[in-house]
């Protein structure tokens, strides 16, 4: 509890830690409570006010149906946001138990397993989401799984490279002289130990999984019409994009600032736990 | 909810037609029309297939009809015209048609084309081997022969009164029947056709280059020296180079883009009303569409002027839940069926779903207001309690899952020439694509009965009766029509749209003096 504790304290203390965890904080709100504080039904045509500017009834405009965007953008958060989190969360933990256990056992185990993640790690992230759903099928929580798979050889390389500095260390050889469990060592020694690095990787990957989500969705493989999901809020309005920007800026900038606080998050996280900045 | 009425594409019909008058623009711009001069025509779907007989795509519909004749052609107002055929003729039951060729015309070979042509041509095109497109859509032909040098008579198994239309079809071209039978192979690389127009160059996904055949059998005709057809790779950078005037016509124009397009310098836009449709397919031998009142409730469920508005962008013509509208002959005029969601939740209650239904919408993703479409209908079939959910899927695999098989989709037709050939398309019951599943007896009978009428006053009344069946039967929804979209530069002169979508007359075409000189 008091590392935590300290670990805020030290984000908060540069300036791009302190804006991240802010606007990561509203963003959470948004995502916990955006759809009940939407001022209108996000899927209520208004004929009347179709590709509307901001007014005071529509304060970010409206779509060509005449939806309002702001409602729309507030209830996209969640899938949108949430979604990235989970396809993170997935990539993290799966990523981080493949580095460490191959890390740890080393040897020709080692070898094999990091010869793969290599492989996969050949193919571009988004290319590799777009296989998967091939196979899968096109829909939210299979572009949530396909982007968590993305995302595992690179975090197994980082949990790996941690490992390696570790797996050496004296508590590690005072484990094994007791006669631990592998995987009491993992879990009890090492994985204390590499989790912030593992962290700072996190946070700056969910940006990374918005972008991602959204893409897939721009290429109709993600979230169904009428879904407000950023990315296909996007596509859809690139048809009209000649009569009315707003459709495209309002979850096109949203995008942006979610992209924009976790990198922040994640820049600020990356001091605070660094020891040697904190000695 | 309400939806008030919109009336833009009026509007915009009577500002063009103001524009016009107001120019004083000469009615009878053929006779005074300038030959000469290159015409640029862009696509946004190469063709590939040279051979006329094997045309799938409207750009391969684009060369067949540039570089060869048919017997027939379809005129906008879908009847049948004289193409290489100058006149036809029937028995009384509609069994054997006689249709007398022109004596002036000449393949490119220097051959001229002969009743021996035709019969090949027919023979070649209605053989299974072949596997023509069309193969089916031309009519029940038994046989075809030769009368002398310069007639042909063709039989048909039943009645058909409408093979002179069933003739126009875009892969009816008469070919030399020399190179039918020596080298068929050979009209995939080089035509040898009696068109308007002779083959220069042709690189698919590039340009495909005719010039004027000078030969051809009418008089003065083509006014062109030359067309040059590109393609481009979608239909926005087509808009983008028709906008930027390097191409002089674009014969399909996206309704988002179109008003853009058409508002740019020198540019006119056409607006042409099409039987094109969007409709939503349900599976009626199966619940819960097997009710009628659960159909009926659905189509009460749909403003179909809003409709209009919403997914045509204003192009379009509201629909009553039958396939054919003022573009086709007989279409029987009949009021729009009203937007009424009180009395569809009554009908739904009524059919033992009072407490709404909850269905899945399925709805290809191209072209893209197939989607459109399926959001539109969810939205306003919410204040009758039903529940749609929109699942897109990419083309491929709607064809492959969902077409003809799945229980409730939105499907995509082109204008057909005739309302028996749509009607035998989708809605009878032993239709080549029957996936309303209908299978209505009466119907069936009432238009095989058209089918083989002669007498126009009675086809009027037996497809005025079809019309009214399918609007009260609802065996699909049929909500909107589009317009067919087109751009063209203010100096083409003789063009115009033709409905059907697969028709063009370039040789009709001529640039006015103003025409910059390339």
């Amino acid at each position: 509890m008091n590392s935590t504790r300290r670990t805020l304290t030290a984000l908060t203390k540069t300036p791009q830690g302190a804006i991240g965890l802010l606007l990561c904080f509203l963003l959470l709100a948004l995502t916990l409570a955006g759809p009940e504080l939407a001022p209108k039904d996000p899927e209520e045509f208004h004929f009347t006010a179709r590709f509307a500017a901001p007014s005071t009834e529509f304060l970010l405009g409206t779509d060509w149906y005449g939806r309002d965007l702001l409602s729309r953008v507030m209830a996209g958060s969640r899938s949108t946001i949430l979604l990235a989190l989970l396809a993170t969360v997935i990539g993290t933990v799966a990523g981080a138990l493949i580095g460490i256990f191959s890390g740890y056992i080393g040897g020709r185990v080692d070898d094999l397993i990091m010869r793969v993640t290599d492989a996969v790690m050949a193919i571009p992230s988004l290319l590799f989401a777009l296989l998967i759903l091939s196979v899968l099928g096109s829909s939210s929580f299979n572009a949530v799984i396909a982007i968590g798979i993305a995302f595992t050889p690179g975090m197994a390389r980082i949990a790996r490279s941690v490992t390696l500095q570790v797996r050496g260390s004296d508590y590690v050889s005072a484990a094994q002289a007791r006669g631990e469990g592998t995987s009491w060592i993992m879990f009890a020694e090492i994985l204390p130990n590499v989790i912030a690095p593992v962290i700072v990787e996190a946070t700056i990957r969910v940006a990374f999984a918005v972008m991602t989500l959204a893409t897939l969705s721009f290429l109709g493989l993600g979230a169904q019409p009428p879904s407000p999901e950023w990315g296909l809020m996007i596509a859809e309005g690139r048809a009209h994009m000649f009569r009315s920007p707003w459709p495209i800026l309002v979850p096109g900038i949203a995008i942006a600032l979610v992209a924009i606080a976790f990198n922040l998050l994640g820049d600020g996280l990356r001091d605070a736990l660094n020891p040697q900045a904190s000695s | 909810m309400s939806f008030p009425q919109f009336n833009r594409r009026q509007f915009l019909l009577s500002g063009a037609a103001l524009g016009v008058s107001a120019l004083g623009l000469p009615v009878t711009s053929a006779i005074a029309a300038t030959p000469g001069g290159t015409l640029r025509v862009g696509l946004n779907i190469t063709p590939n297939k040279l051979n006329p007989m094997l045309a799938r795509v409207n750009s391969e519909y684009m060369l067949g009809e540039m570089l060869y004749s048919g017997l027939t052609t379809l005129a906008t107002d879908m009847s049948a015209q004289p193409d290489l055929a100058i006149e036809w003729s029937s028995n009384e039951d509609a069994t054997q048609w006689r249709f007398v060729l022109r004596e002036n015309a000449q393949f490119s070979n220097g051959d001229p084309v002969t009743s021996n042509d035709v019969v090949a041509s027919f023979t070649k095109l209605l053989d299974p081997e072949t596997s023509a497109p069309g193969r089916r859509n031309l009519g029940p032909i038994k046989n075809v022969e030769a009368d002398g040098d310069f007639a042909v008579i063709f039989d048909t198994e039943t009645p058909f009164s409408d093979l002179p239309v069933g003739l126009t079809y875009p892969t009816a071209k008469i070919l030399p029947a020399s190179l039918i039978i020596e080298s068929f192979e050979g009209f995939d690389q080089t035509p040898v056709g009696s068109g308007p127009f002779r083959l220069v160059d042709f690189k698919p996904d590039q340009v495909v280059v005719v010039e004027k055949n000078p030969d051809y059998f009418l008089p003065e005709q083509p006014l062109l020296d030359r067309v040059e057809i590109r393609t481009f790779p979608d239909a926005s950078s087509a808009a983008a180079a028709m906008l930027a005037g390097e191409i002089d016509l674009l014969n399909e124009v996206q309704p988002t883009d179109f008003e853009r397009v058409a508002n740019g310098q020198g540019i006119d836009g056409l607006v042409t009303p099409s039987g094109r449709f969007l409709d939503i397919v349900m599976d009626n031998s199966k619940p819960p569409f097997n009710d009628k009142r659960v159909r009926e409730a659905l189509s009460l469920s749909i403003d179909r002027e809003a409709m209009v508005e919403l997914v045509a962008e204003g192009y379009g013509t509201p629909g009553n839940d039958s396939p054919v509208n003022g573009a086709y002959r007989y279409y029987k005029e009949s009021s729009l069926k009203s937007f009424d969601p009180d009395r569809a939740k009554a009908l739904l209650a009524e059919a033992g779903y009072p407490d709404g239904l909850e269905l899945e919408l399925v709805a290809s993703v191209k072209p893209g207001y197939r989607s459109s479409m399926a959001v539109v209908v969810r939205e306003m079939a919410k204040a009758s309690g039903f529940d749609i959910s929109v699942k897109t899927m990419d083309h491929p695999t709607y064809l492959d899952q969902v077409w003809k098989k799945g229980q409730f989709y939105v499907g995509y037709y082109n204008m057909q020439p005739t309302e028996g050939t749509i009607f035998n398309l989708l809605f009878t019951s032993d239709a080549s694509w029957n996936e309303t599943k209908w299978n209505n007896e009466a119907f069936d009978a009432l238009v095989a009965e058209a089918d083989r009428t002669t007498d126009t006053a009675k086809r009027a009344e037996l497809y005025a009766q079809a019309q009214q069946m399918m609007s009260d039967e609802v065996p699909a929804i049929v909500p909107c029509f589009f317009d067919l979209l087109g751009a063209k530069a203010s100096y083409v002169e003789g063009y115009t749209q033709h409905p059907r979508g697969a028709s063009y007359g370039f040789h009709k075409v001529s640039l006015s003096k103003s025409a910059p000189t390339r």
